[in-house]
C-alpha cells in the first residue's frame, strides 16, 4: 500500500476527530496539542495507537519523541510508508 | 521614544514622592497616639517619667501611682525599645518640654542583650531633620539611614509601621484631637486570647539562657543617663518582677544582677530591685516571663508608688 | 531596600552599559561569562568552581558522545549527575535549612551550590540531545554561559538546550528601546508581586506554618491557601525578573508560569506552573514511559505519572514531606485520567461558567493542600496542621480572636490594617492578574500602569525584611 499526503490527511482527520471527540475538526499540518481541548497524552497514545492500527505501521521511538504538529506526524507517516 | 516616556516615567514617579513625603510628615505629626508626635507637640509638666520598654509601659500606670505618691508622673515607655530608642524619646522630651524631677528607667539582663528589644527605626522616620536623632538613627539602622535620603523613602521602607499611623494621623487632623488614646502613656495589657498560656511559656522558655552583654546597649544606657542627670535629673534604675518559675532557667542572672549593681554605682545612680517580690511567685499576675497581666500591673504599680513615696520623697 | 534588590539591579544596569558599549559579538560572550561568573562568585566562590567543573566535565563527555554515539558513555554521564543532584540534595548542600530563623523559613539559607538542581537538569537534556545529534555543538565558553547565564542560575527557568544555545551564537544585536521597555516592565512587574504581595504573606504564612497559634478550622485552611499564593507570587516574581533582565539584553527566556492559579484540573495546572521543569520531565521521562507502554495507554500514563512525580519530589528535596506532596499530585492525576469521560459528561450537563469556576475553586484547593506538605518543616508538622483544620467549629467563633488576631501575629489596629491590605492585595491581585497583564504590556496604558505599580510599591512593599526568593533553596 503506498499513499502521498493528500491521502494522508483524510485519513488522519477521521481518527482525529474521533479520538478527541471532536466532530467538526479540521486538521492542519501547523496543529499542535495546544490547538485541541481533549489532547493530552491519554488521547495522544490512543491517536497514535490508531494511527499505527490504520496505517499498518511502527512509529520509531526517536521519530514519536520528535513530533511536535500534525505536520511532523504526517511526514513520518509518509517515510515511513516509503521504506 | 519609548526611552523619552521612561525618563518621563521616573521624574512624574520623583514628584509625587517628594509630595507623598511632605503629606505624611505632616499627618503623622498630627497623630496624638504616636508619643513622638505628643510629646512634640502639646505643652507637659511632669514630675516622674517611666521609661523603658513594654514592660514598664504595660505595667506601671501613672494614675494609680499618683494617687499613692502625690506627684505627677508620664509614663514615657514603648514597646521594643532598647535604650537608644529610649534617649532619643527622653531628648525630644526635654526639647519640648520642662525637665520632670525624677526619671524611673527599666533595666534588667535582658535590657543589655541584642536579643531582647531592638532600636525601632520607624519611630524616627518623622525627625531625621534633628542632627542628633539623624546621628543615633545612623548609627543603629545605617542601611535605612543610607536610603531615607531618597524621596519618601524614609517613610515606604518600614510601611507596615507607618501607614496606619498616617491613616490615624488624618483621622486626628481632622477631629482637631489633642489628647491621645492612653493620655498618661500607660497602655494596660491587653488579654493575650490567641497566645500560649503560662504553664506552655515556662516549657517553651529555652532552659540554660545565657546574657549577653552588648556594649552598645551599655553605651546608650550611659548616654540616656548622662543626658538627664545633666538636665538635672535623678535617675533611678529598677528591676520588674520576673515571673519565679523561669529564674532558674538564667544561668548568668545574678552576675548581670551585679553587672547592672556596679555600673548604676558608676553612674550615681539607684537601683531598686523588685525582681524576686512576693507577686512574682504568682502565674495569675503574669502572661510571659516578665510582662504583668491587668492584676499583676495593679499590684505593682502599688508596690513600685509605695516604694517611691518612701524612698525618694521622704529623703 | 534590601540590599539584594539594589545591588542586583545596579549590577543590571553597569553590566547592560558596559554589553552594549561594544557591538562585537565576541566581547559581549565573554562579558556575559564573566559578569555571570563574578554574579555567581560574590554568591559561593565554590558555587562558581562547581558549575565550571561540572559543565567542564560534561562538555567534554558530550563531545566524546557526539564523536563516539557511545550509548554507555551517555548513560555513565547522565547517572553521575543525577548521583552528584541526589548527594548535594542529601547533604543539604544545596538546600541548608539547618540555620532557621526563627521568623523566616528561607533566611540564612546556606546555599553551597546556587542553582545546581537547574543546571543539572540543563546538563542532562545537552547530553541527550547532542547523542541525538539535534543540536549543534557549541564552543566552550558559550556552554559555560548557558548554565552560568547571571540571570536565570539561581531558579531557572531551565532552558532547552535548542532553544537558549543558539541566542547565545548572535549576541549582536544592537540595543532595542523595544526590548528595553518589555524588559522594565517585566522586572518591574515582578518587584511589585514580590515586595508588595509575597512578603507581605510571608509572616502571615509563618505564623500557621510555624505552629504559633492556637487557631485551626478555616483560619489555619486560610493559612494553608496563602502558601501558595505566597509561592506562586515569589517564584514567578523571580522568573519575571530573570525573563526582563535577559530580555534587556535581547535574550529570550522561556515563561516558567501561565496563570497557573486560574486553571480547571489539575493536569492543566501542571501545564501552567514551574513549566520548564514540567517540559524537561515531560520529554525526557513521561513520554519515553509512555511510548514505551503504549500497547496499555491508561496503565501507561499512570505509571509515567507515578515516576514523573516522584523524581520531582526527590529533585525539591529528600524528605518525607516532598514525596508526600508528589503523592498528593499523583493521586490528583491518576483521579483525572480515571475519570476522564466521566467529568466531560458532567460538564456537558451544567451551567459553563458554573462548572469552570466550580473546576478552578476545587484545582486551587487540591494544590494548596499538596503545597500543606511542601512548606510544612516536618511531617508531625503537616499533621498537626492538618488536624487543626479538620478540628470543629471550622468557622471562627469570634472573628478578631480567632481569625484576625492569628493571622496577623496579634490583633492591634495596626496588626489588622496590616492584614487587611495584604490580603485584599493578594486576592484582588489574583482575581485580576490574567486581565490586567494583556493591558500592562500593551503600548495604550503602560504608562499608567507602571507609574501605579511603583507608587503601589513604595506605599505597600517590603523594603526592609526582603526576603531570599523561596526557589533558591531547590
Amino acid at each position: 500500500m503506498s499513499y502521498n499526503i493528500d491521502e494522508i490527511m483524510p485519513k488522519l482527520q477521521v481518527i482525529f476527530r474521533e479520538v478527541f471527540d471532536e466532530p467538526n475538526l479540521i486538521i492542519k499540518p501547523e496543529l499542535t496539542a495546544n490547538d485541541v481541548a481533549q489532547w493530552d497524552s491519554l488521547t495522544h497514545i490512543a491517536m497514535i495507537n490508531s494511527v499505527e492500527q490504520t496505517f499498518g505501521i511502527v512509529i520509531p521511538f526517536q521519530m514519536l519523541m520528535e513530533m511536535e504538529s500534525v505536520g511532523d506526524l504526517v511526514q513520518g507517516i509518509s517515510q515511513l510508508l516509503q521504506s | 521614544m519609548m526611552v523619552k516616556k521612561f525618563f518621563l516615567l521616573i521624574i512624574a514617579l520623583v514628584f509625587c514622592l517628594i509630595l507623598l513625603d511632605k503629606a505624611f510628615q505632616f499627618f503623622l505629626r498630627q497623630n496624638m497616639n504616636t508619643k513622638m508626635a505628643y510629646i512634640s507637640r502639646e505643652e507637659l509638666d511632669y514630675d516622674l517619667l517611666i521609661h523603658g520598654p513594654c514592660e514598664p509601659l504595660w505595667m506601671i500606670n501613672p494614675t494609680q501611682l499618683d494617687s499613692i505618691t502625690g506627684i505627677s508622673s508620664y509614663n514615657l515607655a514603648l514597646s521594643h525599645s532598647d535604650f537608644a530608642d529610649n534617649f532619643i524619646h527622653l531628648y525630644q522630651y526635654l526639647k519640648h518640654q520642662k525637665a520632670p524631677k525624677y526619671l524611673l528607667l527599666y533595666i534588667t539582663p535582658e535590657s543589655m542583650d541584642l536579643r531582647y528589644n531592638k532600636f525601632n527605626t520607624y519611630r524616627f522616620a518623622d525627625f531625621l531633620a534633628d542632627s542628633t536623632v539623624a546621628s543615633i538613627v545612623e548609627e543603629m539602622d545605617p542601611l535605612y539611614f543610607k536610603w531615607s535620603k531618597l524621596p519618601f523613602v524614609r517613610y515606604a521602607y518600614y510601611s507596615n509601621f507607618i501607614n496606619f499611623k498616617f491613616v490615624q494621623g488624618v483621622k486626628h487632623f481632622f477631629q482637631k484631637r489633642k489628647t491621645p488614646y492612653h493620655e498618661n502613656g500607660y497602655e494596660a495589657p491587653a488579654i493575650q486570647a490567641w497566645h500560649y498560656n503560662l504553664s506552655k511559656m515556662v516549657e517553651l522558655y529555652p532552659k540554660n539562657i545565657e546574657f549577653k552583654w552588648n556594649s552598645m546597649r551599655e553605651k546608650y544606657l550611659i548616654k540616656l543617663v548622662k543626658y538627664a542627670q545633666k538636665k538635672g535629673i535623678k535617675v533611678i534604675f529598677y528591676e520588674s518582677p520576673v515571673f519565679a518559675p523561669t529564674i532558674s532557667y538564667q544561668k548568668n542572672r545574678g552576675e548581670f544582677i551585679e553587672h547592672i549593681k556596679n555600673t548604676a554605682q558608676s553612674l550615681a545612680v539607684d537601683f531598686w530591685e523588685f525582681g524576686e517580690i512576693p507577686m512574682s511567685k504568682n502565674e495569675e499576675n503574669f502572661f510571659s516571663t516578665l510582662n504583668t497581666t491587668l492584676k499583676g500591673s495593679r499590684i505593682f504599680t502599688d508596690t513600685l508608688g509605695k516604694h517611691i513615696r518612701q524612698n525618694l520623697l521622704c529623703e | 531596600m534590601s540590599l539584594v534588590y539594589v545591588e542586583y539591579l545596579c549590577f543590571l544596569v553597569v553590566f547592560t552599559g558596559l554589553y552594549y558599549l561594544t557591538s562585537s559579538k565576541k566581547i559581549r560572550a565573554y562579558l556575559l561569562l564573566l559578569c555571570s561568573f563574578i554574579f555567581i562568585a560574590q554568591h559561593s566562590f565554590f558555587s562558581l568552581i562547581f558549575l565550571v567543573a561540572s559543565s567542564v566535565f560534561t562538555f567534554f563527555i558530550a563531545k566524546k558522545i557526539a564523536q563516539t554515539k557511545s550509548k554507555p558513555l551517555l548513560w555513565f554521564a547522565i547517572s553521575l549527575h543525577i548521583i552528584v543532584l541526589l548527594g548535594i540534595k542529601y547533604f543539604h548542600w544545596g538546600n541548608t535549612l539547618v540555620n532557621l530563623s526563627p521568623l523566616h523559613f528561607q533566611t540564612n539559607t546556606i546555599i553551597v551550590a546556587l542553582g545546581v538542581s537547574f543546571y543539572t537538569l540543563q546538563h542532562i537534556s545537552f547530553l541527550v540531545e547532542t547523542f541525538h545529534k539535534r543540536i549543534p555543538f557549541p564552543s566552550l565558553g558559550n556552554y559555560l554561559s548557558y548554565h552560568a547565564f547571571f540571570p536565570k542560575i539561581s531558579s531557572g527557568p531551565i532552558e532547552k538546550p535548542q532553544t537558549f544555545l543558539p541566542q547565545l551564537a548572535s549576541l549582536n544585536q544592537s540595543f532595542s528601546s523595544e526590548n528595553f521597555v518589555y524588559g522594565f516592565q517585566r522586572i518591574l512587574w515582578g518587584f511589585f508581586k514580590k515586595m508588595v504581595l509575597a512578603d507581605r504573606l510571608l509572616p502571615i504564612v509563618e505564623q500557621i506554618f510555624g505552629l504559633h497559634t492556637p487557631a485551626h478550622g478555616f483560619t489555619v485552611w486560610l493559612g494553608i491557601c496563602l502558601f501558595t499564593l505566597a509561592l506562586y507570587f515569589d517564584f514567578s516574581a523571580y522568573i519575571d525578573i530573570a525573563i526582563g533582565s535577559a530580555r534587556i539584553l535581547g535574550i529570550k527566556l522561556s515563561e516558567n508560569f501561565n496563570f497557573p492559579l486560574h486553571t480547571t484540573s489539575i493536569a492543566a495546572f501542571w501545564r501552567c506552573w514551574h513549566i520548564t521543569l514540567i517540559q524537561w520531565l515531560t520529554q525526557y521521562l513521561y513520554y519515553p514511559i509512555v511510548y514505551r507502554f503504549r500497547k496499555y495507554p491508561t496503565l501507561a500514563v499512570m505509571l509515567a505519572i507515578a515516576v514523573v512525580f516522584g523524581l520531582s519530589g526527590v529533585w525539591h528535596g529528600w524528605g518525607i514531606t516532598y514525596l508526600l506532596w508528589a503523592a498528593c499530585h499523583i493521586v490528583y492525576l491518576w483521579f483525572e485520567t480515571l475519570t476522564k469521560k466521566q467529568r466531560n459528561t458532567i460538564a456537558k450537563k451544567l451551567p459553563r461558567l458554573f462548572y469552570q469556576n466550580f473546576s478552578i475553586f476545587i484545582t486551587f484547593n487540591l494544590v494548596c493542600f499538596a503545597h500543606l506538605f511542601f512548606r510544612a518543616n516536618s511531617f508531625a508538622t503537616a499533621q498537626t496542621l492538618i488536624q487543626k483544620v479538620f478540628t470543629f467549629p471550622f468557622f471562627p467563633q469570634s472573628v478578631l480572636v480567632d481569625f484576625i488576631a492569628p493571622l496577623a501575629g496579634g490583633g492591634s489596629q495596626e496588626q489588622v490594617f496590616n492584614l487587611y491590605i495584604s490580603l485584599l492585595g493578594c486576592f484582588l491581585f489574583l482575581f485580576l492578574e490574567k486581565k490586567i497583564y494583556p493591558y500592562y504590556l500593551s503600548t495604550k496604558f503602560r504608562f499608567s500602569i507602571n507609574f501605579i505599580l511603583l507608587l503601589l510599591i513604595f506605599l505597600f512593599g517590603i523594603f526592609d525584611a526582603g526576603e531570599a526568593f523561596i526557589y533558591l533553596q531547590f
